[in-house]
């Protein structure tokens, strides 16, 4: 097996055990951890597709001058895969301090923070 | 109906193998079109600050929004009138010498972001970890007085603005002169943008470790 | 002196009018924050703004299509098929500025320019790690405004929008990293070059989420009908198309897409009829109408854009006034009178969702008549008598006969006519007329709305005796585990589809 697709696997199966571990666990907070777990899985799905070219780190050096012998025959990695993920790691990053302090609040409400407690279904 | 949602689910998530395999792209025309384009040595600062920096933008907003939203959130909260730090002398210690390590860190993290591994975001997080050492050993009070005292609210929003603007002059596509390869003042905006994106990084973190703390006594 | 001229050509050329005004609603948002006096009028100056630019871009004075930094840098595409998005998106944020100078907004300024600003960007870019990024914002910026009373209800129900929201961008981004790896790009025309079923799948999920559509956009209903009313507007009027503009730009890149949005299309308008028919609630009313108007704006993307616009006026007009319903009970609507302000309202904007001329519903109806053919445009008036019974639910209720009673209600509450309503319903009428065919075909035009709406007000009739005989019983599909499944249940339906 490509090795390429043998980590591409291990990063699937991730993605799969965060959505179930959304659909199956009564926990909120364990819910938000699920999710962030699918956000990290799709980080090393990035950095995989990224390292597809090669593996050395996409920072020339100072000498080189952008076309000369820095560029020349070394296998690269990708820098927009690596780039892109930085700003969703950010987001992520973001999303997940604002659940986690909406879900602080909550816990007054039910301290174990189990679903049914909020979940009053469609009608009011 | 759960048995129904797993099975479609684990056909959603594993179907990207049953594509096959794309040979790998030759990479060389991008590495030598965005270094010809940024001309700063660290390509993926480039894409950051340069060709992506329209998604970059909207980043620096999500993440002011996440530390407004973090500071409304909490607003309703009453304060904890007792603050748990590290009271023990060695830990103090080690962690002022950690946070002070930490905050030069992130000064090297944001000046040479554009040369070496590193840029704004890297750097504010080093610089956030720093005042978050700092906190829980037993700074927490006059690093909230602090705070109020110089409105880091409103210089993190100022931060934010100065990046807009930059931004829009270097989308419109004004260039600054451009240095020599690889030396500090070199890459027009980016090194700019870096520290820019750094004390921003900074405040905002600054302001949610602050509010933890304050709201619930310990970080 | 030369080097002058050029520099202030180069300032002034359209690009970088584009790029101002993309970037001015952060700007201004965050100026706002600094000088809170001004936020208000920034707010206003930003929907002027967008107003201007998709007038400028219907009249074709800007650059249909650039990429911003060069070959490898975001494309951007303000181009036809955005204007109509931008202007619903100046026309509805510009109401609920305009009503906020008689009532406090809910939520600060800054979120309202921020959501401005991600949607104006969303309707614009063809690039997918853009689109994410401001797909995000504009979730986040909705997510503090929904939980702008931060009460407990709204908490849970704002936690809930943006796990789903955020879990399906996740998905969204896996999509793009396939699409990346076999084309190098994440420009919307390379996603028509991927061989890959699962990026699409995966793609697709994420936007049919984002615009509602189907069992994926179940979350729609508890959402908007549990935030403030301006909220609801926002959300109902536009916040939806940041998912479905740039799924029908997707479509009309993407060949083999069409046949399955159409699909997915009928499938959440009768979806979102059989729930609004059945929910004892005005607001979930309202907010499953949407679930179903979204479906039509997916059938055609050439006519999307003009539906999605007709919709999103009277929506948000019909969620502006919602506040003021003296109970949100369907049961025993029909006693309880509403005020002139309400009443007009209620009308108009339900008249132009079912498509009666001369009002902008019309227009759009018809352009979406001419983009489909067959059988599918017959289906499309069968289900305008749906919608038509839907709204014939909030027709029974009178007008009120006291006016004085307004009058004398003292200043600080509500006023009798709230301006943003005003704005909405004179843009339905205006864009309405402007549209009109004149001669016969409008004769035949009003004749088929006449039907429809005589089709419509029977069945309400029909169904409102078998609802008082036996209450109707409908699955219940809100809960958050079923949101979850139904998004991978959906993307699981789109692999069989696609395959095929």
């Amino acid at each position: 097996m490509d090795p390429f697709r043998l980590l591409e696997l291990l990063i699937l199966a991730a993605v799969l055990a965060s959505f179930v571990g959304l659909l199956l666990r009564r926990n909120l907070f364990l819910k938000v951890l699920s999710m962030d777990v699918m956000g990290s899985a799709v980080v090393a799905l990035f950095v995989l597709v990224g390292a597809r070219s090669g593996l050395r780190s996409p920072i020339l050096t100072a000498s080189g001058t952008g076309t000369g012998t820095g560029v020349g025959f070394t296998a690269w990695a990708d820098p927009v895969p690596q780039a892109v993920i930085l700003t969703a790691i950010v987001i992520g990053l973001s999303i997940q301090a604002l659940l986690l302090v909406v879900i602080t609040r909550l816990s007054r409400i039910d301290p174990t923070l189990d679903l049914s407690s909020f979940e009053t279904g469609g009608r009011r | 109906m759960t048995w129904l949602y797993l099975v479609a689910a684990t056909a959603f998530c594993l179907a990207p193998l049953a594509a096959a395999l794309p040979p790998a792209a030759e990479v060389m025309p991008l590495i030598s079109a965005i270094a010809e384009q940024t001309d700063v040595p660290n390509l993926v600062s480039g894409v950051i600050l340069y060709t992506r920096l329209y998604d970059t933008v909207a980043e620096v907003v999500v993440f002011t929004l996440a530390s407004i939203g973090v500071r409304f959130l909490f607003a309703g909260e009453p304060a904890k009138a007792r603050v748990r730090g590290l009271d023990d002398p060695p830990s103090v210690v080690l962690c002022q010498l950690s946070g002070t390590i930490a905050a030069l860190i992130g000064v090297e993290l944001a000046l040479r972001g554009h040369l070496s591994p590193g840029g704004g975001f890297a750097a504010g997080v080093a610089g956030g970890t720093a005042i978050g050492l700092g906190l829980i050993s037993g700074s927490a009070s006059l690093s909230d007085r602090l705070y109020s005292q110089y409105r880091a609210d409103l210089w993190e929003k100022a931060a934010v603005i100065a990046f807009v603007l930059l931004a829009a002059l270097a989308l419109g596509g004004l260039q600054l002169p451009p240095g020599q390869f690889g030396s500090l003042a070199s890459g027009g905006w980016i090194p700019l943008l870096n520290v820019l994106v750094a004390i921003k990084v900074t405040l905002g973190s600054w302001a949610m470790v602050q509010l933890f703390v304050r709201h619930r006594g310990l970080l | 002196m030369t080097a002058l001229t050029t520099t202030l050509t180069a300032a002034l050329s359209a690009r970088t009018i584009l790029i101002g005004w993309l970037l001015l609603p952060f700007l201004t948002a965050f100026l706002a924050a600094v000088l809170p006096p001004l936020a208000r009028w920034l707010a206003l100056l930003c929907c002027l703004a967008t107003g201007a630019v998709a007038a400028a871009i219907q009249l074709g004075g800007l650059p249909p299509a650039f990429d911003l930094l060069g070959d490898y840098g975001v494309a951007l595409q303000p181009d036809a098929f955005a204007a109509p998005f931008l202007l619903l998106n100046a026309l509805v944020c510009g109401a609920v500025v305009l009503d906020s100078w008689r009532r406090p907004m809910p939520g600060p300024f800054l979120l309202l320019m921020v959501l401005h600003g991600g949607l104006s960007s969303a309707f614009v870019v063809v690039d997918l790690i853009s689109l994410y990024v401001t797909l995000e914002v504009v979730g986040i910026s909705a997510f503090l405004l929904i939980l702008s009373s931060r009460s407990e209800r709204s908490m849970w129900v704002a936690l809930r929008y943006l796990l789903i929201g955020n879990s399906v961008m996740t998905l969204f981004l896996i999509g793009a990293a396939l699409v990346y790896l076999e084309q190098g790009s994440f420009r919307f025309e390379e996603v028509a070059g991927t061989s890959s079923i699962a990026a699409l799948a995966l793609l697709l999920v994420g936007l049919l989420t984002k615009s509602g559509l189907f069992l994926s956009g179940l979350w729609l209903p508890l959402t908007h009908a549990e935030a403030p009313a301006e909220v609801s507007a926002l959300l109902s009027g536009v916040v939806v198309c940041a998912g479905i503009a740039p799924l029908l730009r997707l479509t009309s890149t993407v060949p083999a897409l069409g046949e399955v949005i159409t699909i997915i299309g009928l499938a959440s308008t009768v979806l979102g009829l059989l729930f609004a028919l059945a929910d004892t609630d005005a607001k979930r009313l309202l907010a499953w109408s949407t679930l179903s108007q979204m479906g039509l704006v997916a059938l055609a993307p050439v006519a999307g854009g003009i539906y999605a616009l007709a919709h999103g006026l009277a929506k948000a007009a019909l969620f502006l006034v919602a506040r003021r319903f003296p109970s949100r009970a369907l049961q025993g609507w029909a006693t309880r009178p509403l005020p002139a302000g309400v009443w007009w309202p209620l009308w108009i904007g339900s008249f132009s969702i079912v498509g009666v001329p001369p009002l902008a519903g019309y227009a759009a109806k018809s352009s979406l008549d001419g983009a489909l053919h067959g059988p599918l445009a017959l289906a499309v008036t069968l289900l305008s008598v749906g919608t038509a019974a839907v709204y014939g639910r909030l027709w029974g209720a009178p007008l009120s006969r006291e006016p004085q009673l307004e009058l004398a209600s003292d200043p600080g509450t509500d006023p009798s006519w709230s301006p943003g309503v005003l704005l909405l319903l004179l843009a339905l009428v205006v864009l309405g007329v402007v549209a009109l065919p004149w001669g016969p075909a409008l004769a035949s035009a009003t004749a088929t709305a006449a039907l429809v709406l005589l089709g419509g007000w029977g069945l309400h009739r029909l169904l409102e005796w078998l609802r008082l005989r036996e209450r109707w019983r409908l699955p219940e599909l809100e809960r958050l585990s079923d949101l979850l499944g139904g998004i991978g249940v959906v993307g699981a339906g789109l692999l069989v589809i696609l395959n095929r």
